[in-house]
Order: C-alpha cells, then structure tokens, then sequence
C-alpha cells in the first residue's frame, strides 16, 4: 500500500486498526467526530464493532468492560468530552486497564469553541482524574507520527496495563498530510491472565476492581502504582531535538506548535540567532533529559503553547532556576503564527546583555 | 441410618461470609443468583458486573469472574464485556441509587439497545451504602436522612417505577419485578432470575429483575419488621409481576 | 476553468478538494462575470472551509455566503438563507461549495425545488488517493450515494486526484485512469483534471493531451509557505 492522503483523524482511526484494535466505543464531538464516523464505517470489514454510547460516559465505561474482557479498545473525544471520561480514566488506572483514549483538544474552559486548542495539557498530564496516577500521554506532530505512536499507545497500554492518551488537537484532527501505513507488522501480543472472560473451568474465578477497603492494603497499590510509573519514566520518554547543540535560546513546543515553532527557530537562525528546539512527544513522563543536559549552558528557555501557559511549568521544574524560561502562548483557538514567534525569539535575544 | 441432605451449599457463592446486616435481603437475593447460575451449569461461562452500594463487595461472593463498575455505570461495563464475549453470560448487580439515580440513563440506553445482558436490580428503597439518605425509589413520605420530615412530592417528586418504564422500551426483552418478603416469593424471585438468565442465553434481549429488598439498619426495623415493611409498603407503590415477557407475547 | 451554467455545484467524497476547486472556479468566473457567488454549504467540517478563506473573495470582489462573523467558527451546521436572494438573481453565477460524502450532500436536498428547473451542474471531485474511493465500486457507490441525498444527478467529474505537497505525476495519471473509467461506468462526463501549481512543468505532457486546469491551494496549514 503506498501513500494516502488522510484526515488526521481518519489516521489515528486506521492506525488503531492496524494496531489490532477492533473495538471502539464513541460519542461525537466536533472536532473529533471523523474519527467516530471513520470507525463506524472500517471496524465491521475488518469483523470489529463499533458502538455509538449513549453519552462519554457510557462510552468509556464500555471501554472499561470491554478491556476487562482483554481486547485492546479505544474511545475518543475532545475537551468538554474528555473531561466527562476522566472519572472512568480515573477507574482504568485504579483496576490496571489497558486502553487508549484520544483527545483531539478544542478551546476551552467549560464549552469554548471548537477551534485547535493544547490547553488540556495539565489535565492529562497531572493524573485529571481523582487519586495519585498518572497516563502516559503521546503528542504526534505530524499525520505520518500518529501512525507509529498510536501503535506504541497500544503497546504501552497492554504492557504497563494503563490507560494510554492520545492527544492533538482539532487542527491536527482536522488537517490532511500524505500517510503510509506498513502492511503486515506484527502485532505484539500481551498475555492478559488477569482478564475477566468467564473461567470456562481454568483456574479459579478472577477479579477487576479499583476498590481496597483496608487502608495498608490500599497504600501498597499505590505505591506498587507509582512503581509502575517509575519504570514508565525509565522507559517510556519520547522527544525530538532540532539544533540544541549549540543554541543559545532553546523553543519548547509540542504537537503542531512545534512545527510552526520550527519554522521560527529556521528564520531565526537565518537572522543569525543560535536557537533550537526541544518537542516533548511523551508529555508525561515528561523528557527531562534534554533540559538537565542544556540548562547550564544556555541562555533561555521559551515554550510556546495554544494555552495560557501549561508545560511552560513542567519545564520550569526541570530547569530548576538554571536558565530563564519565558512563555509565548495564544488561546482561544488562535493558532500562533510563525512571525509572532520569531519576534519572540529575537525579542529574547536582543534583550540580553553580553 | 442413612441422613437425606436437605440442604446445601450453592458452588455459585465463594466461602467468603457476606457483610451485609441481618436481616438484610441482600444475601438471598445472591443465593437465588448463584444457585441459578449453578443450576444452569453457566457459572465458568459467566462474568458479573459488581456495582457501587452495599453490594459493592459482590465480586468476593459469586464464584465467576467479575469485573468492579464504577457508580451507576454496569450496564455500560457489562455492554462493554458483552459485546466482546458474546457468548458469556453477563450481568450487572446493582441496587436502586446505583441503578436508579446515577445510572439511570446508562440502564435505560442497555435497554433500549436490546443490550443482550441480565440486570440483577434490588429495590430497598434507600441509599444504604453511605448511610440512609432519600433514593428514588423511597416512598411518598418515607424519612431517611436526607428526608427528614418525609419524601414530599412537592419537593422530591414521586418514587420513579424502573420496571413500569424501562418495559416500554422494544430492545427490554423480559422485565419482572418480584418481592423477598417471605418464601413463596422467594420461591418466585429465584424463578424469574432464572428466565432472566434463560432470556439471555437464547439471545432474546435486555432482561431485568427487579427485586424488592429489605434495610433494616437504615429502616431502623429489625428483620421480621423490614419484611413486613415490604410487603405493606412497598408492594402496593410496586405491584409485583411480570411486565414483559418477549418470549410468550407478554409486551 | 469554467462553469458550464448558473449553478455549479461541487461535490465530493470527504476530503476531495472540493473547497480549492470551488475557490478557484469562484475566481475565474469572476474574471468572466460581474457578479459572483460563492454558497459553503460545508456542514461537515468544522474547518478548512471556503468561508475561511473570506479575504480572498473580499479581494476579488467574490460575494461569499455562509454563517458570518462569529457564527463562521461555530459547532453549528447551519446555512445562510442569502441563497435564495442569489438564484433568483439571474444576474448572478453561483459557486456552491458542499459538505463531503452523502452527509455533506444531504444539505442541498433542502434546495431540490428551488433549482431543479434551472439545470444546476452537479460536479463530482474525485482524488483517488483517498480511503474509499480509490477504487471504482468505492468511487461509484459514493456518486450513488450523494445523489440519493442530493436528490441531483452528477452531470460531471473532477480528477483532483494528490497527495498534497508530495504528489507527482503519477498521481494525476493514476487519478485520471479511475476517472475515466468510473466516467464510463455511470455515463457521467469526465470534465478535466485539477493540477496543483506547483506540478505545472512536470504536468506538460498530461496537459498537453488532457484538460486540465492549475489550481492555487488556499488552505494552507499555519507552517506551510
């Protein structure tokens, strides 16, 4: 199969397909929606289902079941709906399910608009949900990216037993890139004895649940929980570096930010200012070591953001008071433009003393 | 002398003991379960779907694979393992704030899909778990805490008949509602979970039980009382029954 | 490019180019006509619609109708109710620009009464590039489709067939192949071929034997030049 031209999210609906997903439980939301309608359309012809839920809550209670059952599954949905599936995040994480959950981000807070958006960074970063847990959480750049990190979503999800976000935002759901997708991978497969299937006589009856009435019995989840993350953060740190090298400035963006925030670093560059990029493609666990490696030697920190100012503190606690980090941002649903940016940069650069 | 046995043990419950209160209807009603899906030999086919309340710890009790639901969301969890394992038998057990209040519009939407799935619904009439406060289902006048001078219609509106309204739905396949009150009605509890369960295994559809339970603690009455309670009280706002049966044209 | 009449109306499986190609025509009928209307009738996408390129018809005196100012961005399908002004203005030629597949379609069902006596051209964009209908049955079922819902007959078809920056002419030639074959199939005219600009030195030879017209992209994403 060679290229095709795609919708991203179309990609990310075939791409789970590829990844052996043939279950998906949704509820539309602009801008997400063709990823429902897609799903809708592919999962029977390749003998999946597709259920349209009653509401995001349903749907991601579906999904909760249909992990339980242990297939690999996945819902998604926008903001105001994400936000109505963290109580079920919360109970994916607590009973050690694996699912992959998109959120293709809209303007918020409350119901904003449906214009690109990255202002739920915290929210799926910091847990969102009740209770001490983190997912891990992917941000493609690009349409021909959603097809590896969907698969690895899937993977992490099944390995760790966790839930997995994907996240974008409506411009990357809604923009279309040429994609290939590569027949016949394999397909890793995870042994799941802990899945509820019905015994059908093989060992004794199995249990899913978040619930640990006795208190010490309920800490030493947690903290056999926060190992898990441990080793997450060990192994599961993803990020891209363009001309850190030797850059006085460092940009920090993510998701489609960062390829707007490229085309500044370039135009920098060109006026003779030292500035590179650092693109978090795994915003939790967060990649702390192209920060640790830089931030004695350089100048500056920016991080540019569609929000109000969100992993710019993610990357002030790596930092730790090494260096300067400043913060662009736009929100609303206003995209920031590759000019804005750029002013930025040299604003940055003119303004310090030698 | 060669002793008959008379009684036994169901291989459908685990040897936990129950925490439910004397008195409390909650343990037969998991007997009648288990001892049907014994009988059926569908036990090791059989995944449930535990709900939040007082049953919450009913995934320790029933001696299949179960899955623990978040409140009010059963039947969508059990639609989520159903429609992976089509051929299991699944079902959700749940009490009347779980099933009735929060999730509500997730039973009514199981329904309305033919959701191919068995709902275990105990009707007690209050919120046991967190401690005596108004459900939907407590009756006109009835106090609990958070009704202290009783359920006033003008206020709380009328108790909400589950079996009444989800049997107007097409995709409800057979809606029964039967009483724990004493044993002839015991007897037929059990019976209607079995053609609960029977409904399901032929793939006729959303089946529900609906099973009126006792909460002595709550009710601040002791179990002969509570009984009694069930049947003066809550029988007449809750005729018993079956409110229909696809299988025999009962719509 | 050119319009065969009073109405245009460009269809589309989802993602096809129908915008580009509505814009451009919109364009150079402009440069034929004194008065121009453009109707986006896209309720299926909440972005990267003709509306959002309202500058451009401002600058070409191109009149644009679809939900203003605020209403342009909103989650809402809805359609100005400027057309009818339009049709019944036979000074006017009118570009419509329609949602994808039979779902964007189903907005001009509402319009059945109002045009069927004023032969609207009914025009199909094809890019064969795309996930169900880079075969013929996909193609045809999808024409099917939006003329069930159109309650129209497809009276032409569009060969649009890239994949953005990266196309080649390998591309259009295979686009044209599907094309002509699915323009035999349904008995439906095979209209010509839509080039990005970029391509037009290596699309000599295709231009030279087939119709084909060099389109501008409006639609660009915020990184592109």
């Amino acid at each position: 199969m060679g290229k095709v031209l795609m919708k991203g999210n179309e990609v990310i609906a075939e791409s789970a397909v590829h990844a052996g997903c043939k279950y998906f439980f949704g509820y539309p939301i602009t801008p997400q929606s063709e990823l429902v309608a897609y799903m809708a359309r592919r999962l029977p012809e390749v003998g999946g289902l597709f259920l349209q839920a009653e509401s995001e809550v349903a749907a991601i209670n579906m999904v909760y079941g249909a992990a339980s059952a242990g297939v690999r599954v996945m819902t998604s949905s926008s903001s105001p709906g994400f936000s109505l599936k963290q109580e079920g995040i919360s109970y994916l994480a607590g009973a050690q399910l694996p699912a992959v959950i998109v959120n293709i981000a809209r303007g918020g807070p409350g119901l904003g608009n449906i214009q690109p958006a990255q202002s739920d960074y915290f929210q799926v970063t910091k847990g969102g949900g009740h209770g001490d847990y983190h997912t891990p959480v992917l941000a493609p750049a690009s349409l021909q990216e959603i097809v590896d990190l969907t698969k690895d979503a899937f993977d992490i999800a099944d390995r760790y037993r966790t839930p997995v976000i994907l996240l974008g935002d409506g411009m990357l759901g809604q923009m279309m890139e040429p994609v290939e997708f590569t027949e016949g991978t394999e397909i890793r497969k995870f042994a799941k004895p802990w899945a509820t299937t019905g015994t059908l006589g093989d060992g004794p009856p199995r249990t899913i649940t978040s619930l640990e009435l006795d208190a010490e019995s309920l800490e030493k989840r947690n903290w056999d929980l926060q190992q898990k993350f441990a080793v997450m953060k060990a192994n599961e740190i993803r990020y891209e570096t363009y001309l850190t090298e030797d850059a006085d400035y460092i940009m920090v963006a993510f998701g489609t930010v960062a390829r707007i925030t490229m085309n500044a670093v370039n135009k920098a560059r060109e006026a003779g200012v030292k500035v590179g990029l650092i693109r978090p493609i795994s915003l939790w666990p967060f990649p702390e070591k192209p920060f640790l490696e830089t931030r004695d030697r350089v100048k500056g920190y920016i991080s540019v953001e569609m929000s109000a100012g969100q992993m710019v503190e993610d990357v002030r606690l790596v930092v730790e008071g090494h260096a300067q980090v400043d913060f662009f941002g736009r929100t609303g649903g206003i995209v920031p433009t590759q000019d804005e940016i750029f002013e930025k940069i040299m604003m940055a650069a003119g303004g310090v003393t030698v | 002398m060669t002793m008959k046995i008379v009684f036994q043990k169901t291989s459908g419950l685990t040897d936990k003991p129950t925490h439910y209160c004397p008195g409390c209807t909650h343990g037969v009603i998991h007997r009648l379960v288990a001892e049907v899906l014994e009988e059926m030999g569908v036990l090791e086919d059989t995944v449930g779907v535990a709900s939040v309340g007082c049953s919450v710890l009913s995934y320790e009790y029933f001696n299949c694979d179960m899955t623990q639901a978040a409140h009010g969301r059963a039947p969508a969890v059990a639609t989520g393992v159903k429609r992976v394992l089509p051929d299991r038998m699944v079902f959700t057990y749940q009490g009347d704030g779980d099933l009735a209040s929060i999730g509500i519009s997730e039973v009514i939407h199981a329904a309305a899909r033919g959701e191919n799935i068995t709902v275990i619904f105990v009707n007690n009439a209050i919120y046991g778990m967190t401690g005596g406060q108004m459900a939907p289902t407590s009756l006109i006048g009835q106090k609990t805490a958070t009704t202290p001078y009783g359920r006033d219609v003008s206020v709380h509106g009328s108790p909400i008949k589950v079996c009444e309204m989800i049997s107007v739905l097409d995709g409800a396949a057979y809606i029964e509602r039967v009483s724990t009150h004493d044993v002839p009605h015991i007897q037929k509890a059990k019976k209607a979970i079995r053609r609960a369960f029977e409904t399901q295994k032929r793939g006729g559809g959303f089946s529900m039980v609906e099973i009126l339970s006792t909460c002595p603690t709550n009710w601040g009455l002791d179990p002969a009382e509570s009984l009694e309670w069930v049947r003066d009280n809550m029988v007449p706002v809750y005729p018993l029954g079956v409110y229909k049966n696809k299988a025999t044209g009962n719509l | 490019m050119k319009a065969n009449g009073k109405i245009t109306i460009l269809s589309g499986h989802f993602g096809s180019g129908k915008t580009e190609i509505a814009i451009n025509l919109a364009l150079s009928e402009r440069t034929k006509h004194d008065k121009v209307a453009i109707n986006d009738l896209d309720i299926i996408n909440p972005y990267y619609r003709s509306r959002d390129a309202a500058s451009v018809f401002r600058e070409h005196d191109v009149e644009l109708i679809a939900p203003q100012n605020r209403l342009a961005s909103a989650d809402l399908p809805i359609v100005s109710g400027e057309i009818y002004r339009v049709l019944h203005d036979s000074r006017y030629r009118l570009i419509v620009d329609a949602g994808g597949d039979k779902d964007g379609a189903t907005a001009l069902g509402q319009y059945y009464h109002e045009w069927k006596d004023m032969q609207p051209e009914l025009w199909f964009v094809l890019n064969a590039n795309r996930p169900f209908v880079s075969t013929l049955e996909g193609a045809a079922y999808t024409i099917g489709k939006i003329e069930n819902a159109s309650r129209l007959k497809v009276t032409g078809i569009i060969n649009n067939t890239n994949i953005g920056l990266e196309t080649t002419m390998e591309d259009v030639w295979r686009g044209h192949e599907l094309s002509s074959l699915l323009a035999e199939k349904l008995n439906i005219a095979f209209l010509f071929t839509t080039i990005a600009n970029h391509l037009q030195k290596d699309a000599c030879n295709f231009a030279y034997r087939y119709e084909a017209f060099f389109i501008k992209r409006y639609m660009k994403l915020p990184w592109e030049g």
